[in-house]
């Protein structure tokens, strides 16, 4: 049989074994060696039973707090974690909805060229001046027709003729009928 | 994998969110007493056990099937405590320095050496506030590797799988830990 330990007591390499032995982690030769040894030595003993000693009481420790925890519940928690928030919980029951995000440009473009077209001509109305050659009239009294007309060169448009409308009664013709 | 979870885990990829719920009650014990025992605070481990199903169900797609369901979220869980406790401390350098120290020879790594030993080790109350104080002081991959021992009973092949390290240095750090909390059992007078 290998010599364990000399009467030095455990060396590193021993201690090493022994906690591997009692881990199930020899192999069956060494496992043999060292399991005949513990059988004459004290000391070995000994220090395997603090091994299992501070086993046990880590267990305790850990058994002891995982108990004050048992009653907090982890799957509904979980389970709130994982879930989406409520305004995308249900994208099947209205797909439209996922098709705006894509198409969110096509409506937007339109939309803004529509904006600037319309500031655009609104700006060019405004500033276009008067046709060559009309005449902005308040108001005309006459008895005869007025021709609204556009002249450019010597071509004359007309555009409307106001038909002449009979003045309305004066105060003294009003009351002498 | 329990047939009934390998339909749990397929039912739960398709989309079953009834299905993860179920897999949550069956694993959440274990996963909570794990994480509690890493990071040491109640609240901080309940959001952690939250986070850890939250990335499990986002990435259930990544989920080998025939590999266990249990294994497969301690290494997430195991990952996430590590990182928040990363975080929120550092951990001194030369606590990790003295974890090797037992490698290199010198110090007697287990104070088991041939001198009388009159100490005797604590009991009951006194000895699991004495450990609890012990663990709070480790690093978290330390914390980590004894609890997947003490709790799940991990093989150090196991154990290595979840923290991502070599065997050997599941070895060196379960055996530092288990000589620290030793220590921390003895009486002193
Ligand atoms: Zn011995």
């Amino acid at each position: 049989m290998t010599p364990a330990h000399g009467s030095a007591g455990i060396d590193e390499k021993w201690a090493v074994d022994l906690m591997a032995y009692r881990d199930g982690e020899l192999d069956s030769s060494r496992r043999n060696e060292v399991g005949h040894h513990i059988l004459e030595c004290d000391e070995c003993r000994s220090l395997l039973r603090d091994f299992g000693k501070v086993g046990n009481i880590v267990r305790e420790n850990a058994d002891e707090d995982a108990s004050r925890l048992a009653a907090r519940p982890v799957w509904p928690r979980v389970r709130r974690a994982l879930a989406p928030p409520a305004e995308e919980r249900k994208p099947e029951s209205r797909p439209w909805r996922t098709l705006v995000p894509a198409f969110r440009w096509a409506f937007a473009l339109p939309a803004i060229l529509l904006v600037f077209l319309g500031a655009i001509l609104y700006d060019s109305i405004r500033r276009a001046p008067a046709p060559e050659g009309a005449v902005i009239v308040g108001l005309v009294e006459s008895p005869d027709p007025v021709f609204l007309f556009q002249q450019r060169g010597s071509s004359v448009t007309v555009i409307w003729v106001f038909e002449p409308q009979p003045a309305p009664p004066t105060k003294e013709e009003a009351r002498s009928t | 994998m329990a047939p009934e979870e390998r339909d749990l885990v397929r039912a739960a990829r398709s989309g079953d969110d009834d299905a993860f719920g179920r897999l949550v009650e069956k694993t959440q014990s274990r996963l909570v007493r794990l994480i509690r025992g890493i990071v040491r605070d109640d609240d901080e481990a309940m959001d952690l056990v939250q986070e850890t199903y939250i990335k499990a169900h986002r990435s259930l797609d990544t989920f080998r099937e025939g590999s266990a369901f249990g294994t497969w979220l301690h290494r997430i869980g195991v990952n996430a405590a590590i990182d928040h406790l990363r975080k929120r401390s550092a951990f001194s350098p030369a606590s990790l320095e003295d974890a090797g120290s037992w490698e290199g020879g010198g110090e007697d790594p287990a104070g088991t050496s041939g001198r009388p030993t009159p100490d005797r080790l604590l009991e009951g109350e006194e000895a699991g506030k004495a450990i609890r104080r012990a663990l709070e002081s480790m690093p978290p991959e330390h914390k980590a590797t004894i609890l997947l021992r003490e709790l799940e009973g991990l093989s150090y092949d196991e154990i290595a799988e979840i923290t991502g390290a070599a065997v050997g240095t599941v070895m060196s750090r379960l055996f530092y830990v288990r000589r620290k909390l030793r220590d921390a059992l003895r009486e002193h007078r």
